[in-house]
């Protein structure tokens, strides 16, 4: 047999050859788009001096999402960039040169908190466990830090990190980006609360589902080495990449997935909840920690009565995926961060009309359920039975989920403007979420005392 | 002798863009091979949320929504890709236009109220937009990237499984319309290299000369057989009926995704033209009366 068993394996520097023989490279896209409008955020290497410089501490899946967003706001430019994956510190270093940016690179937080002496604010998204231990340093070394949800995965470390925000007078904001989004604000904010679109709130509903997975993986050759794992804390790289699903290191999924939306019931009941009942349990996967599917109830008690709140979790289907419902006497909401997932209300037949929202511009119309025929001399037309109508919320306000939130973030800086999930506020939706956990356990009914929910 | 793990085909599937993504490893234990399909198709999902029409949160919603004088700050990955589209485009002399459905739109509205509408096949993307073509102020771009984003993600997903996983045999394809193989399939003759890939087999032009092997390169196909006449000619605003089907091979799935596209409503001489400029792209176009026109090079040998 003539033919190796192996193929020469493409290499890197082979494969970016192949594609710019094919002639795609920047420098003719340069060429040919930076006459048009949608310029892309091309910078020089450093950025104008009233730029905010920014250190990304966990460049991750998330850090990436992050970095993404604040590559498309002005003003930002990355100085420093920190992982203890040698992976994730290259993508995102060689992410950020196709920008003209430069970041220097770290593998210890502290190193570059100790190098780095012009920073302006930090971007936590490492795993839970470390959040409180880094926002807090950066924090003492006079620096902002939006810092990823959870807080954390301990109420202790959770309340540190707001007393410490507190001590410092930086501003923490936490990553609870549906807080910024201007299609939560405008429905629950607008709609919900200062409208009484749906009158009296009286449940609310939440999932998120998502299919079976395998534990993540990582390229043979990315390798942490044992002595470096030990040293941050992970036993393996199997733990380190899928520490989600480890007590030690985060919440599981109900806090991962769950701590968005419950945060939101929080926000629309105008109150925190009163009680928690939760069931679930390690039921289909094997060697996890966490549980891998969780169904929660919460009590509110409003001001108009109490309501209720059902959230589930479900990590071996994705039916329905992910999105929110509100519920009230007069209709409902659907809102999901996918606006195709949810994004319209629909109205209960004898709720009072909502066409003046519509002339408005506070909610579109899509098909009245009943025709109305004003031309030929009838009261009615018959025919097949009316779809129920939907009102879909204005789509001008779809906008990449994390980008407005970063944008108050750095509104917050420059302009004073309030931060819409500051760490006092992310305190309680901890307090909430992290009880589920708990209550699943014991199996039981378990209260919240309303200064629970002070840090 | 060949050992029964070197045979092993391990085909991993995953709903995106709209169609089905496929990713077949050889040479490489399962376990391993699905986590690497997986982080390639996790990319695909990313791209997806900056390209699909469908989600109005879209970098390429957004730009459809700007008002005539808006500008807005997109990132590197729309850029390539609009930059890739309007290369095209140029090249093509418009029978490539991620903005055809504005075009179409414009058209429509012009034969409705007359001429002096028309926006320009030059008015695209890449210049600011300007409020004279449309009449109360609405938007003039309505960017598809269709075939050309999911050829886009084709090649990042093939660049995160050659580069970052070192997996060093497999074929990726996009719904089966574009494919892109890299290293050898197992239980190959001594003498073939790559991926035996078909072609066309419903339209009855298949045999055997419709299969090839493919190898550190995309092939994409287009054809009235899967959806009918799907293809509108930007240029006239008619459904592409030249020809029966357009294969193309190229470095890039992109572009080959593109080419493909294009070649369906250019006529043979423009292929012809084009594939004199451009000898990294190999064509084969079946003709309304099943010719079968070859440029550059066979692919099906």
């Amino acid at each position: 047999m003539t033919r190796p068993k192996k193929n020469n394996i493409l290499s890197r520097r082979d494969f970016l050859k192949s594609t710019t023989s094919a002639g795609l490279g920047l420098a003719l896209a340069k060429g040919s788009l930076t006459k048009g409008s949608l310029a892309a955020s091309h910078q020089t290497a450093r950025g104008p001096s009233d730029d905010l410089r920014l250190a990304l501490i966990g460049s991750g899946e998330q850090g990436r999402v992050l970095m993404e967003a604040c590559l498309r706001i002005p003003g930002l430019s990355f100085a420093a960039v920190c992982d203890i994956w040698e992976y994730s510190r290259e993508y995102a270093k060689g992410y950020l040169n196709k920008y003209g940016q430069q970041p220097a690179v770290y593998v210890d937080y502290r190193e570059l908190l100790a190098k780095e002496k012009d920073l302006d604010a930090a971007i936590v998204a490492t795993p839970d466990w470390v959040h409180a231990e880094q926002a807090i340093a950066c924090l003492d070394a006079g620096l902002h830090v939006y810092c990823e949800k959870e807080m954390s995965n301990s109420l202790d470390q959770a309340r540190r990190m707001v007393l410490a925000a507190r001590r410092t007078g930086k501003l923490l904001q936490i990553g609870h980006q549906r807080r910024s989004n201007p299609r939560y604000v405008h429905a629950i904010d607008r709609l919900i609360r200062e409208k009484k679109l749906l009158g009296r709130l009286t449940a609310a509903y939440a999932q998120w589902n998502r299919a079976k997975s395998d534990m993540l993986g990582w390229p043979k050759k990315y390798t942490i080495d044992a002595a470096t794992l030990e040293k941050y804390g992970y036993s393996s790289m199997f733990e380190f990449r899928n520490w989600r699903w480890f007590k030690k290191f985060g919440g599981g999924p109900i806090v991962d997935l769950g701590s968005h939306q419950i945060d939101l019931f929080s926000w629309a009941f105008g109150t925190n909840p009163s009680t928690v009942l939760a069931s679930g349990g390690i039921d289909y996967y094997k060697g996890r920690e966490w549980f891998d599917n969780v169904m929660a109830v919460f009590e509110y008690e409003t001001a108009q009565g109490t309501a209720r709140a059902f959230y589930q979790v479900q990590t071996t289907t994705k039916h329905g995926g992910f999105y929110e419902t509100f519920m009230g006497e007069n209709g409902s909401l659907v809102i999901s961060e996918v606006p195709e997932r949810g994004n319209w209300a629909m109205r209960e037949a004898h709720a009072p009309e909502w066409d003046s929202l519509v002339k408005d511009g506070l909610l579109l119309s899509e098909k009245p359920p009943i025709q109305r025929v004003d031309t030929r001399n009838i009261f009615l037309d018959i025919r097949v039975t009316a779809e129920a109508g939907r009102w879909p919320l204005p789509v001008e306000l779809a906008k990449p989920p994390h980008q407005p939130h970063l944008e108050n973030f750095f509104d917050a800086i420059r302009h004073g403007t309030p931060l819409t999930c500051p760490a006092e506020l992310a305190y309680k939706s901890a307090v909430a979420v992290l009880r589920v956990n708990e209550a699943v356990k014991s199996r039981q009914l378990l209260r919240f005392r309303p200064e629970q929910f002070n840090a | 002798m060949t050992d029964l793990k070197e045979k092993a085909v391990h085909r991993f599937a995953q709903q995106a863009m709209g169609t089905a993504f496929e990713g077949l490893v050889a040479g490489c234990e399962i376990r391993y091979a699905r986590q690497a399909v997986q982080a390639a198709f996790a990319e695909v999902e990313r791209l997806e949320s900056l390209f699909s029409r469908f989600n109005a949160s879209s970098e390429v919603s957004q730009i459809n929504r700007l008002k005539p004088g808006e500008s807005m700050r997109i990132g590197i990955e729309t850029f390539e890709c609009l930059t890739l589209a309007e290369k095209m485009r140029q090249e093509t002399a418009g029978a490539f236009d991620i903005n055809f459905r504005s075009l179409l739109k414009s058209r429509r509205r012009a034969e409705e109220k007359g001429p002096g509408m028309i926006l320009s096949p030059t008015n695209g993307f890449t210049l600011a937009l300007e409020p004279a073509p449309s009449e109360n102020g609405q938007a003039c771009l309505d960017l598809d990237l269709g075939g050309i984003g999911k050829g886009y993600a084709l090649d990042r997903a093939v660049e995160i499984l050659a580069c970052d996983w070192d997996v060093d045999r497999f074929l990726l394809h996009s719904g089966t319309s574009t494919a892109f193989a890299v290293g050898d399939a197992p239980d190959i003759k001594p003498d073939e290299e790559g991926w035996p890939v078909g072609a066309g087999t419903a339209l009855g032009f298949a045999g055997p000369s419709m299969r090839l092997f493919l190898k550190n390169r995309a092939l994409s196909g287009s054809g009235t057989e899967v959806k009918g006449h799907h293809i509108v000619d930007p240029r006239t605003g008619l459904p592409a009926d030249r020809h029966l089907a357009a294969w193309v091979s190229h470095p890039r799935a992109a572009a080959a995704d593109a080419l493909s596209t294009a070649f369906m409503v250019m006529s043979l001489e423009e292929i012809e033209r084009y594939c004199n400029g451009h000898p990294e792209v190999w064509a084969l176009i079946i003709s309304n009366t099943r010719a079968r026109c070859v440029f550059n090079k066979e692919i099906f040998v």
